[in-house]
């Protein structure tokens, strides 16, 4: 699963020769790979993710976090207007996530998009049921940055921290790499508290042993937005010694 | 393309003569009479030449108003579709460990997850080793599993590769009394063609009041039906029990042919109706008032725990939305429900009764 509205350091989505199907095998697991399913499993498991607000399924049996169903425009109008927060993310439930996630944000009663784009509601429920490959949608709050990536240029987008885990033979939780992409940083805030977190979460997600994970750094503490069974090697020079700790592993 | 569909219409035709033959056979009526019923529940329901022998639509003493009422497995997934993701996969309700995980989770009883085999990747057991090998599997089975187990694939169908074993000193019995080695288990898993991806999980065990009914042997099961409607409300839509007394290990009816027996249940109360059996032709059914597997009065009978059962689906629907059409398989066990999978694609009942419940999903789909 990629996506959530967050930048993150790199492509992500191939095994690109690693041997990661020893670790994660070759089926798709919904647990990972369905947002819904995602959002709500974290959650049971009082890990924190972005609150969920709504699922949106334009064939019908879409509702929002408060009960309201959403089977048409009105009812869309109704949830933007009365249960949503002011920054919101929509993003498809399975496929391409990249492709068709949406952020979101009112200014003086308007959506806008970043840039400044505005953003017609209706044309949004539109849109959001034109592509009968993605059918349904997740609506999430959207995260702020921690001051400190904030500062540094955050510019409203969320810039996740991507950490990859590996459970051990052991059941140890170790951690193969991890980046942030920005520069300016002498220390990626909350770092501990990001790597207790995933270390955390790891256990729950096995038999897949060795997921990437996004977690945005917000001033409330690391929240996980994304969580990827196929991710690509990191960039530099640490590659080697990740792709020997996946193939020993 | 040219030569395609020649080749369909032969076998369509083919299928139309054996089938019409065979009711011919059955119903003592002329192979052209059962031919035209064919044609017709086909063009109109949607049925197989196959299934609407199987289903007994095509007994020529039976009232068209009543054959009308029957609902095909085309017909029914077609309704269903605008529910479910276009019974499409990926689907929590097709992958059974992400299932098991989910609903523990929420707070949904299944059976304990015990492990997961993944044979073309990593395994784990709910004891916490992790490995990749059939030295590690004969060290879960010999150290962290319970004398008594289930092994099943993660994105299994119709019973398909189901397994039932107990421990007997070092070996498995597996529930045909087939005994192996923990070792050669992984060996046969590992050469599946078709499943790559296998579950271990908690064997439970059936109500005194079903053991009563239809022995041990296997688990039996109530199917129990729901849809989320337009309102996002959950309903019941129909419900059944399956008894698992086809000699396998699992309770699938798979049109009749799996040996095994189903009965309607009464949605307010719990209580069953005649038990169905495929006849021993396989051309439709017999309806029972008794057990076939141990004498006991079935009809009529008061299931047990039903408002929790009731309870529990209606609780458990909306965590899995947007899907909005499932069919539920609960134990009854005696500790009370527990949810042993949930499906997307499930078939109608061989009974008119359905076409209540189809013209339900068709208006949910449709609002």
């Amino acid at each position: 699963m990629e996506g959530r509205g967050a930048t993150r350091p790199g492509p992500v989505g191939q095994d690109a020769g690693m041997g990661l199907e020893r670790l994660n095998g070759d089926e798709r697991s919904a647990v990972v790979e369905e947002r819904a399913v995602f959002s709500v499993y974290c959650s049971a498991l009082g890990l924190p993710v972005p609150r969920l607000l709504a699922i949106l399924d334009r064939r019908g049996g879409g509702r929002s976090r408060s009960g309201r169903p959403l089977r048409e425009l009105a009812d869309w109008l109704a949830f933007l207007a009365e249960d949503a927060p002011d920054e919101i993310v929509i993003t498809a439930c399975t496929g391409d996530a990249g492709r068709a996630a949406r952020m979101l944000s009112r200014r003086a009663g308007r959506w806008e998009e970043p840039g400044g784009g505005e953003v017609d509601e209706a044309t949004l429920w539109r849109e959001l049921g034109s592509d009968p490959e993605l059918p349904a949608f997740v609506v999430e709050e959207r995260l702020a940055n921690h001051p400190e990536i904030e500062r540094l240029g955050g510019g409203g987008t969320l810039h996740a921290l991507r950490i990859v885990t590996l459970v051990e033979r052991s059941g140890e939780v170790s951690i193969l790499w991890a980046a942030l992409g920005l520069d300016g940083l002498d220390a990626v805030p909350e770092w501990q508290s990001a790597c207790d977190l995933v270390r955390r979460a790891a256990p729950h997600f096995l038999p897949l042993r060795s997921l990437a994970w996004d977690v945005g750094l917000t001033p409330d503490g690391p929240v996980i937005v994304d969580a990827s069974a196929r991710w690509d090697p990191p960039p530099g020079p640490g590659v080697a010694e990740v792709l020997e700790r996946v193939r020993a592993a | 393309v040219r030569t395609v569909a020649p080749l369909r219409i032969g076998r369509e035709l083919a299928s139309l003569a054996r089938v019409s033959r065979a009711a011919a056979r059955a119903y003592g009526c002329r192979p052209l009479r059962a031919a035209r019923v064919a044609r017709r529940v086909r063009r109109a329901q949607g049925f197989t030449y196959g299934e609407a022998l199987r289903v007994g639509v095509l007994d020529p003493a039976m009232p068209e108003a009543e054959r009308a009422r029957f609902v095909s497995r085309h017909a029914n997934l077609e309704a269903n579709a605008p529910l479910n993701n276009g019974n499409e996969e990926p689907s929590i309700t097709e992958d059974k460990w992400s299932f098991y995980r989910h609903c523990a989770a929420a707070g949904i009883p299944v059976p304990e997850l015990l492990g997961v085999l993944d044979l073309r990747g990593s395994s784990w057991s709910a004891s916490g080793r992790v490995f990749l090998d059939r030295a590690g599997f004969e060290d879960m089975v010999a150290h962290d599993l319970p004398d008594e187990f289930v092994v099943k694939p993660s994105n299994g169908y119709e019973g398909r590769g189901v397994r039932s074993l107990a421990r007997h000193g070092e070996r498995l019995v597996d529930h045909a009394g087939r005994s192996l080695l923990p070792g050669d288990l992984w060996d046969e898993l590992r050469a599946d063609g078709e499943f790559g991806v296998w579950i271990v999980q908690e064997r439970v065990h059936n109500h005194s009041d079903l053991v009563r009914l239809a022995g041990d042997a296997s688990l039996h099961t109530v199917r129990v039906n729901t849809v989320v409607g337009p309102d996002c409300e959950p309903e019941l839509l129909f419900a059944f029990l399956k008894l698992s007394i086809g000699g396998g290990a699992h309770d699938n009816f798979l049109g009749g042919s799996a040996g095994n027996a189903i009965g309607e249940i009464r949605l307010e109360d719990g209580r069953l109706g005649p038990l169905l059996m495929s006849r021993p032709d396989r051309i439709g059914f017999v309806q029972l008032a008794e057990s076939p597997a141990t004498g006991e009065r079935a009809e009529g009978a008061l299931l047990p725990d039903w408002p929790a059962v009731r309870r529990l689906v209606l609780e458990g629907a909306p965590r899995f939305l947007p899907t909005r059409s499932l069919g539920w398989d609960v134990a009854l066990t005696p500790a009370g429900p527990v949810v042993i999978e949930n499906n997307i694609r499930w078939a109608p009942l061989p009974l008119p009764s359905m076409h209540r419940v189809l013209d339900r999903v068709l208006e949910a789909g449709r609002a």
